[in-house]
């Protein structure tokens, strides 16, 4: 036989098998696994490339020093040296107002040339690089939320800005929370007028370079040798992502809400292809009777693999960029800078990774297929198969688990993940299947129905215990990725207490002291001021830290960065005094209050010594006592507290919180108009942009969740169809001892209802261990239960496995009909 | 005489297999001496026959009866060459079975064996035309088309060709496996009672048409019955009985 008329046969058989219910579930798996995967890469690297990727377009530049202080002259006299170009950026968090509206934003300052690599576009287009003195770009976003256009003139601190200009894209938006919200870029020149930037405030200096490949090597590495702990380095020729927490943390959340649906299609295609091969013994047998060989078999059947493959990856590629389009526009309007398109390359991840599973699942049933002995055509029992070996089925669990791995990253994942489900199906099964009996016993004593189920309980044991284990766990994941979706969002809200304060003012100044208190206490308002002086800690009991604590303590945040230090002559009334006592009001001794959990890191106690470095100066304080801070009261809190005198000297700003409800928003415009400088953080807004981001995503994983929970029915579907059609002979065989064929069909409903309900509860139990550790472990939430999936899982699985089983029913009939 | 010509053709037109070469001065394309098959399993396994000898000459027809379980169907598969017998040895048109590899056993049967089977083995996605095709595309026939629209048109089924087997009744299903069968001008044919699952008329038309190819194509013909019509109607009829074959 020629290849081609063995292609020809293969495209005959590929289009008649889609009659088969086998051979549907085979290419629904391979659609589902290819579009999964498919939307996974690609929807990572849009988010990678728009978020963590340091291409120079995104940089603005070749190489990027970040600092919470302006660079150093010697830096530029380097980099000068070296014949780089530079420019310097100042980036900070502001209100902006309107007659109308006020929004928190991200300010960029900036002076020509800028930005030194990417382009920044703007609409209308404009003839200067950068805003002229007086004028401001606003991105789009900043307008629409403003409510605003292009002409309108806005307030920064003490100046108004005309927007001359929307800005389409720009590089350089910095990174973290920053690069979130909405951005305003000014001139250099203009910053000093705005007097929002005092000393104390907190503010991101950023110095761009860019300069031929070996210079810009060359500077980073002179650069890297002593970075302070507040400075970054970006570089596009090094290979360190940008931080971008939240979204990593979503974008491995997605991973893993996918890597559930892959294993899910991993096992649809062995249980489909296995009823398909077994389907096809009759005729491959048939085929070698007529003389085809059996490597011939085995590539025939090969090529009906291949062809449904390449059906499931066009559709499947098909379908996952429209999947990435609705995504793309989900996150379009949270994120300013929006998605750059996905490197469409990645687009091939998905049949691949399918092709590899069907070649790796599919080989031994495909060998089998062509293996099976002619003279079974004269025999109908002989034609059944001999099972895999452990061995054999050993390998293709580590074969599938080296696939996904592979498309996973992380091998310790795949392992994890792979184990994880093999052992939770199992005790979970064993588990399930130990009600069986009893309800079996209980249902006994009410019909006769009931004795004859309890005869197939007994019966079809390990048949129970594999549907139990797969059907727990498929409830279990799809209803605990529904509950933390919908859940910890929400909890976490609640958690916020009704009083707390939602907006922030920083950045006060000790002459606005007065004027600002006299201004809330008008308005109904009597918040407590907080004194804010930026300070390091460099000396534990006069000695260095580094002399003193272990490895693990001296990366404590505390040691690595510039603290937020204040005095008080009171304990703020928020905070508990667990250990010594706190100072009287006049005492002229340096003394500091210290945070429990930092105490606790660096091993402080009552009576050690502190050296500070606060302003260029030492300063040495004694531990007086020990507080317990609540910090998610959004209160202003700090780590350490000094005594009056001893800050006395000192620059300091004001920080205070406080909570305006709905109406009293005109205040904090008419607060902005009366102190321009003040920096007001509308906590609300804050947390609004950064809640918005997670529903988007969560949004967006809802999308696979749809995707996974089709492959779960599927799955469900086929084994029920398998069960179903083994029962066919059973239930003729107790049809002619005696019963109807209406009892038989009861006796199925009742068997695979009770089936249905027994995972549906244990799903239940599993998912609250699961969400249990989500909630406990992940967010340190206190554990809730959830009797609403107690009743609704056992719900639940009772209809899926009734309706499945109804339907299956129809089908079988008619197929029988069909065949005879 | 134009099928002479096709056959001509095709043996031209090939290179010529080893199966090709038979012995001219000897008749016979079965012969089996000393066959015992014995399956496996507890107490010494499952003895089926012991020591059966079977010799067939071009053209002859001959059936195997028997009870059930006496064996036959086993015994039809070992002279086919799907199964190895335990002991004794198949000599296959001059070539002799042991030692032969799955490939080689496959390239024979597609050239000169057939099988007519109880319950038809039509491929149901196929039509009656393709169905036939495919044994002639298997076995490398240059118009394979063409060869089994004859061999369809020759059986009565003029009008069936695009029917496929569950657009037809039992009778019409086994003309195409007879028709598949025959296109392939087999030297040998084997049947596992292809009348089982037929009614008496429908049974005996398939019979003549059997028959009657038998004579025309001087194809060596060994089936397995119940039917003692269809026994009758056989040159020579074999019983295996207590794992004996006696000629009756
Ligand atoms: N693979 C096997 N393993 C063990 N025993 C087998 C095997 N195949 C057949 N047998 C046994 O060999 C005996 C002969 O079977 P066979 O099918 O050849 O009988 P038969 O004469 O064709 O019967 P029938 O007329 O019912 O078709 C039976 O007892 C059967 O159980
Ligand atoms: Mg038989």
């Amino acid at each position: 036989m020629r290849p081609k008329q063995l292609i020809n046969l293969a495209l005959k058989q590929s289009r008649s098998d889609l009659r088969t219910f086998e051979w549907r579930a085979l290419l629904l798996a391979l659609l589902l696994a290819t579009t999964l995967a498919t939307f996974l890469t690609l929807l990572g690297n849009q988010l990678e490339n728009g978020l963590s990727r340091q291409s120079a377009s995104v940089l603005g530049a070749d190489l990027t020093l970040s600092d919470s202080k302006p660079v150093s002259q010697d830096d530029i006299a380097t980099a000068d040296a070296l014949k780089l170009q530079h420019t310097k950026v100042v980036q900070f968090s502001s209100m902006l107002s309107t007659e109308e509206q006020i929004l928190l934003s991200s300010i960029r300052a900036v002076e020509a040339p800028y930005p030194l690599r990417g382009e920044l576009r703007t609409d209308p287009p404009q003839s200067t690089p950068i805003p002229r003195p007086g004028t401001a770009w606003a991105e789009q976003q900043l307008l629409q939320r403003m409510g605003v256009e292009v002409g309108t003139t806005i307030s920064l601190g003490y100046s108004s800005f005309k927007i001359t200009a929307a800005i389409i894209s720009s590089p350089d938006r910095g990174n973290g929370f920053r690069s979130f919200s909405p951005q305003l870029l000014i001139n250099r020149q203009d910053l000093e007028a705005t007097r929002v930037v005092q000393p104390g405030s907190r503010i991101g200096y950023r110095t761009l370079f860019s300069g031929t490949e070996p210079q810009i090597r060359e500077y980073a590495a002179q650069l890297s040798e002593d970075l302070t702990p507040q400075q970054r380095l970006w570089s596009v020729y090094a290979d360190q992502p940008m931080a971008a927490g939240a979204l990593t943390n979503a974008s491995s959340f997605l991973r893993m809400t996918s890597l559930f649906g892959l294993l899910l299609c991993g096992l649809l295609i062995t249980l489909s292809l296995r009823r398909y091969s077994s389907a096809q013994y009759r005729r491959s047998a048939l085929l070698k009777c007529l003389g085809l060989k059996p490597k011939q078999v085995l590539h025939l059947y090969l090529i009906k693999l291949i062809f449904g493959w390449s059906l499931a990856a066009i559709l499947g590629s098909l379908i996952s960029i429209i999947l990435l389009q609705l995504t793309g526009s989900l996150l379009q309007t949270i994120l300013p800078a929006g998605l750059p398109a996905p490197d469409y390359r990645l687009s091939a991840v998905g049949p691949l990774l399918s092709l590899a599973l069907l070649l790796v699942i599919g080989f031994s049933p495909l060998l089998q297929i062509s293996r099976i002995p002619v003279m079974g055509l004269l025999r109908r029992d002989q034609l059944s198969h001999q099972g895999l070996s452990w061995p054999a089925r050993l390998t293709i669990l580590l074969l599938t688990g080296v696939v996904i791995a592979f498309y996973l990253g992380s091998a310790i994942n795949a392992l994890v993940a792979i184990l994880l489900t093999v052992g939770t199906i199992l005790v979970a099964g064993v588990f399930a299947s130990l009600f069986l009996p009893p309800a079996g016993r209980f249902l006994a004593r009410y019909s006769r129905l009931g004795r004859l189920l309890g005869f197939r309980i007994r019966q079809q044991r390990q048949w129970h215990r594999i549907q139990l284990g797969i059907m727990s766990l498929l409830l279990a994941l799809l209803s605990s990725l529904l509950l933390s979706q919908t859940e910890l969002v929400n909890r976490w809200r609640e958690q916020i207490p009704q009083d707390t304060p939602n907006q922030f003012v920083i950045n006060i100044q000790p002459w606005e002291l007065e004027p600002l208190s006299e201004f809330l206490q008008q308005a109904g308002l009597s918040p407590n001021l907080y004194p804010m002086i930026r300070g390091r800690i460099t000396l534990i009991n006069d000695q260095l830290p580094a002399d003193v604590l272990t490895p693990e303590q001296l990366q404590h945040n505390s040691l690595r960065r510039e603290l937020n230090l204040s005095w008080a002559a009171q304990a703020p009334k928020h905070n508990q005094v667990i250990a010594g006592k706190w100072w009287p009001t006049d005492t002229p001794d340096n003394l500091i209050s210290v945070e429990q959990e930092l105490a606790e890191s660096l091993g402080l106690k009552l009576g050690d010594t502190v050296g500070f470095e606060i302003a260029g100066q030492k300063l040495s304080a004694t531990v007086s006592n020990i507080r317990q801070v609540e910090w998610r009261s959004f209160r202003p809190n700090f780590y350490l507290i000094f005594s009056p005198k001893a800050m006395e000297q000192y620059p300091q700003t004001y920080i205070t919180s406080f909570k305006l409800s709905g109406e009293q928003a005109e205040l904090s415009r008419e607060l902005l108009k009366q102190f321009p400088a003040l920096t007001l953080i509308d906590v609300s807004q804050w947390i609004d942009q950064a809640s918005e981001l997670i529903t988007r995503l969560i949004q967006a994983s809802t999308l696979i969740l749809g995707l996974t929970l089709c492959a779960g029915l599927l799955l469900v579907q086929l084994l029920l169809y398998q069960e179903l059609e083994q029962r066919r002979h059973e239930n003729a065989l107790l049809q002619v001892l005696g019963s109807t064929p209406g009892q038989t069909r009861r006796l199925d409903l009742l068997e695979f209802a009770l089936l249905g309900f027994t995972s549906g509860a244990m799903a239940a139990v599993l998912a609250e261990i699961v969400t249990g550790l989500i909630s406990y472990r992940l967010l340190n939430l206190p554990l809730i239960l959830h009797p609403s999936i107690w009743v609704l899982l056992p719900l639940t699985g009772c209809a899926v496995f009734t309706l499945g089983t109804l339907i299956s029913r129809r089908r079988s009939g008619y197929q029988q009909l069909r065949q005879t | 005489m134009e099928l002479l010509h096709a056959k001509l053709d095709r043996s031209n037109n090939q290179t010529p297999s080893i199966f090709d070469m038979q012995t001219p001065e000897s008749n016979a394309v079965l012969i089996a001496t000393g066959l015992n098959k014995t399956f496996p399993g507890d107490h010494g396994g499952l003895n089926i026959f012991n020591n059966i000898s079977i010799h067939a000459d071009a053209g002859e027809s001959i059936a195997i009866i028997g009870p059930s379980g006496a064996g036959k169907s086993t015994l039809l598969s070992i002279l086919a060459g799907l199964d190895e017998p335990s002991q004794g040895s198949i000599e296959l048109l001059g070539q002799s079975l042991t030692g032969l590899d799955e490939e080689s056993r496959a390239e024979l049967r597609s050239n000169h064996i057939s099988f007519v089977f109880q319950s038809f083995q039509l491929l149901p996605e196929l039509t009656a035309l393709d169905n036939v095709q495919l044994a002639l595309e298997i076995q490398g026939h240059p118009e394979p088309l063409k060869q089994a629209g004859y061999w369809l048109n020759r059986v009565g089924l003029e009008q069936r060709h695009q029917h496929t087997p569950a657009q037809m009744s039992g009778g019409e299903q086994q003309r195409v496996a007879i028709a598949r069968a025959f296109a392939t001008e087999p030297s040998l044919l084997f049947a596992d009672e292809p009348t089982g699952n037929l009614d008496d008329k429908t049974g005996t038309e398939i019979i003549d048409q059997l028959f009657e190819l038998n004579q025309q194509l001087n194809t060596t013909l060994i089936l397995i019955t119940h039917d003692a019509s269809l026994a009758q109607r056989c040159q020579r009829r074999l019983q295996l009985h207590n794992g004996q074959l006696l000629e009756l």
